[in-house]
């Protein structure tokens, strides 16, 4: 416990240590130079953010791929799909086996569709190449259970939790070649046969840094008016935590 | 749609229970490897003649150690067969912490913490880490710069002076704890040591086997660093001593391993009539906090402070943290009895970033002396230009190797004292350097007297640090590279480093508020306004090894 003399002792201290500090400055200013610097005092002060302390955040990026299934308006291409999060993730420790978290993030949902008579999202019309892009922006809420004793390590844990995103922008890019050997790219964006909000559940199992998760995607892509079929609702990948 | 209604059903279930499992899985062991602890060992008898290694009885009588206690004894075989029975496998017997460390599935355990006899139980899922990682660089025939660089790693100790007085660590048993030894046994860095058959004892504790000549090559860079030689050209102080060695680490990459096997080997070299036991592995946060790194928390500690009792000096690197998120010593550096080992550039003789800094958790000076963290190393396959205090550590194995022949009377604990006293700063330390590079002049000469070689004077209000006139420096390299016909920059043989100034603020307890190195390039180095400092700190400053206190 640390009592309010404690902290403004401290507060002295470190206007203190400033002084001094900027006292040598003004004569290694002129002369000397700091070749090492420690300050064991302050050193000592155990934090509460780390790994495995109450408080940890940390910036992480993943990258996954549609998994197709049976319901979808046009069969994926999985290996030129593409899931891309770039995202802040926090955890609150409430026992060395249990923690609460959430994140926020920057998402790219990047279905690439393979162009024959299945397809028929968002149209029946065949292209070179076709492909829908959703950019999202998303909240996820994790429980996680961490296994194994460990020190101020992430350790290895299993996540389960939710997420909810909001699609800002749908667009769709399509690439043809003419006869004339001429080449073509559109880029539509503006389209509004999408639902703007998407929500589903996220199963993470994670080792330190390195994290393999499975998404299974509850709501539409598209607007139930428009009728189209549903593209893939799992999507599976990695993540790496910038820590 | 019966699919998402069972997952969103999962999903909240899973919500809801979070809490409520936590506290229920408390107690519930979820990894497979724990050491079960007996609570006595009645009537179990033990014979030190028989089971101790003539070399550890000698230890013992000489330093007034008694021949044996009870930490000696063997585990009760009826405890042993009775939880062997009820788990999958067991992997090592601890007599020291009358122990077995066991594989067992959580029923299997719940039913062994209500045997009678076991007194606790805890889990083993921790990793060590080499303080040592080998870098790309890789010669056979080294370059003038490696070769200056070889040579300083000794010379920066006093090879010159103990062996000139006939000192190499002759009769001396070094235990080395590491990950692997692979071609210790054909390796021409240690021809000298197999001809004498000076390599007296191996096992590997990871796979219980005698063979230590293979995985990682770790091990045989950290011997080199106690005892090899390449030719004419020593790599380490003590070429004359004779060598345990024990593998204790699975892995060569991120090297994976269980505390017991460091606990088996300790137990191991004492009874194998080892003196010094050198580790140049840490355990941090794969199993600890910083602040645990009290020196009694860990079991290796725990084990290196018992080995120490027992007349072992124990050796240990301070670590690799220092530049990482971690930053402080491991353990076993932070046991009290340990001899912790700093790195220092072997170019600015001074901390070198990566090596982990002090104190322990509850203050204590750690590490104890330093040596050079970046060295000429026998690999595999020929020298080898490495870094990390895994090197500084043995350096001082084979120091300290050099001094206890010097003087056979020391104790382990009065050896780790002149040790500390022969260091380039001592009676100055900080949390980076402790007491400095040990010196063989000390043990040599007996003495330690440097010439003043600066004044603290008071001027009115102020105090200043004015060194002697001959050590201000006229001129100074600060680069040692030079340009080559290509226009690149190529590293060259150093030349003297500019004078360096330790000084440290003391606080009332003889703890260190903030401590510093400064490089020397006038006369006047420092002065401090007396009224900022409070009655009873002190300013503490070494300089070309001479050391004094002022106090407010």
């Amino acid at each position: 416990m640390c009592h309010l003399k404690d902290i403004q002792h401290h507060m002295n201290f470190r206007f203190f240590t400033l002084l001094i500090g900027l006292m040598l400055c003004g004569i290694f200013g002129f002369a000397q130079q700091v070749l090492l610097e420690q300050d064991a005092t302050f050193d000592t002060i155990a934090p509460t953010r780390g790994p495995n302390r109450a408080n940890f955040s940390h910036f992480y990026i993943s990258y996954g791929v549609p998994i197709s299934d049976v319901h979808t308006g046009a069969e994926i291409l999985t290996g030129k799909s593409f899931d891309f999060d770039f995202g802040y993730r926090y955890k609150r420790k409430i026992s060395n086996f249990y923690a609460l978290g959430f994140e926020i993030y920057y998402k790219v949902q990047d279905f690439n569709m393979k162009q024959d008579s299945g397809k028929i999202v968002p149209d029946t019309i065949l292209h070179d190449k076709e492909r829908l892009r959703f950019n999202n922006l998303g909240v996820g809420l994790y429980n996680r259970f961490n296994f194994g004793k460990r020190g101020d390590l992430v350790g290895n844990f299993l996540d389960i939790g939710v997420y909810g995103s909001w699609t800002y922008r749908l667009a769709h890019i399509t690439k043809d070649e003419l006869p004339n050997g001429n080449k073509v790219r559109t880029h539509t964006r503006g389209l509004n046969y999408y639902e703007p909000i998407n929500y589903g559940v996220i199963v993470r199992l994670g080792f330190n840094r390195y994290v393999f998760y499975g998404a299974y995607r509850l709501s539409d892509l598209f607007e139930q008016s428009y009728n189209y079929p549903e593209l893939p609702f799992i999507s599976a990948g990695i993540q790496i935590g910038m820590h | 749609m019966k699919i998402k209604k069972t997952l969103c059903t999962v999903l909240l279930v899973s919500i809801a229970c979070g809490y409520h499992i936590t506290y229920a899985q408390q107690t519930d062991y979820i990894a497979s490897k724990y050491l079960v602890m007996f609570t006595d060992k009645d009537g179990v008898e033990f014979d030190p003649f028989t089971y101790f290694d003539v070399k550890t009885i000698e230890r013992r009588i000489k330093f007034g150690i008694p021949l044996d206690d009870i930490t000696d004894y063997p585990v009760k075989q009826n405890y042993v067969d009775a939880v062997s029975k009820m788990v999958d496998s067991t992997t090592q017997t601890l007599r020291w912490f009358n122990a077995l460390a066991v594989i067992a599935t959580t029923e299997q355990l719940a039913s062994i913490e209500q045997l009678p006899f076991v007194k606790e139980v805890n889990e083993l899922n921790s990793k060590a880490v080499l303080a040592g990682v080998p870098t790309d660089e890789f010669n056979r025939n080294l370059t003038p710069y490696n070769k200056e660089m070889l040579e300083g790693q000794t010379n920066a100790l006093g090879l010159k002076e103990f062996h000139e007085a006939g000192f190499d660590g002759k009769g001396v048993r070094v235990a080395i704890f590491d990950a692997g030894f692979p071609t210790v046994d054909i390796n021409p860095a240690f021809e000298h040591i197999r001809k004498d058959n000076r390599i007296l004892k191996t096992h590997d504790f990871v796979r219980n086997k005698e063979d230590v000549y293979r995985a990682s090559g770790h091990g045989t860079m950290v011997m080199s660093c106690i005892g090899g030689k390449f030719g004419d050209t020593l790599i380490g102080l003590a070429t004359g001593a004779e060598f345990m060695l024990a593998r204790t680490e699975r892995a060569s990459i991120e090297p994976f391993s269980e505390e017991e096997n460091w606990l088996a080997a300790v137990e191991w070299a004492d009874k194998n009539g080892a003196d010094i036991i050198n580790s140049s592995l840490g355990y941090t946060k794969h199993r600890y906090f910083p602040e645990q790194m009290d020196g009694k928390t860990s079991f290796v500690s725990r084990a290196a402070n018992l080995a120490a009792s027992k007349g072992l000096l124990v050796v240990n690197a301070a670590g690799n943290e220092g530049s990482g998120s971690w930053k402080y010593v491991g353990t076993p550096a932070d046991a009290d009895s340990v001899l912790s080992v700093g790195g220092v550039d072997h170019q600015t003789h001074y901390h070198t970033s990566f090596s982990s800094y002090g104190p322990t958790a509850d203050g204590r000076m750690k590490p104890n002396v330093c040596a050079y963290g970046h060295v000429i190393a026998s690999g595999k396959s020929g020298l080898e230009k490495t870094q990390g205090t895994s090197f500084a550590s043995p350096l001082i194995a084979g120091f300290a190797a050099c001094a206890w022949q010097s003087n056979g009377n020391l104790s382990n604990m009065e050896l780790f004292k002149e040790i500390e006293k022969s260091g380039t700063l001592y009676p100055y330390f900080d949390y980076a350097h402790g007491f400095g590079i040990p010196q063989a002049s000390y043990f040599i000469d007996n003495m330690k007297e440097v010439d003043a070689t600066f004044i603290i004077d008071e001027y009115g209000d102020y105090i200043k640090i004015l060194i002697n006139d001959e050590y201000v420096p006229a001129d100074f390299d600060m680069l040692n590279f030079e340009d080559t016909e290509l226009g690149e920059l190529k590293k060259v043989p150093y030349k003297e480093p500019k004078p360096k100034l330790f000084y440290s603020i003391e606080l009332e307890d003889g703890s260190l508020e903030t401590y510093y190195v400064v490089s020397v390039d006038q006369k006047e180095v420092l002065e401090f306004k007396k009224y900022d400092f409070r009655p009873g700190k002190k300013i503490n400053v070494s300089f070309k090894g001479y050391s004094t206190s002022y106090e407010f």
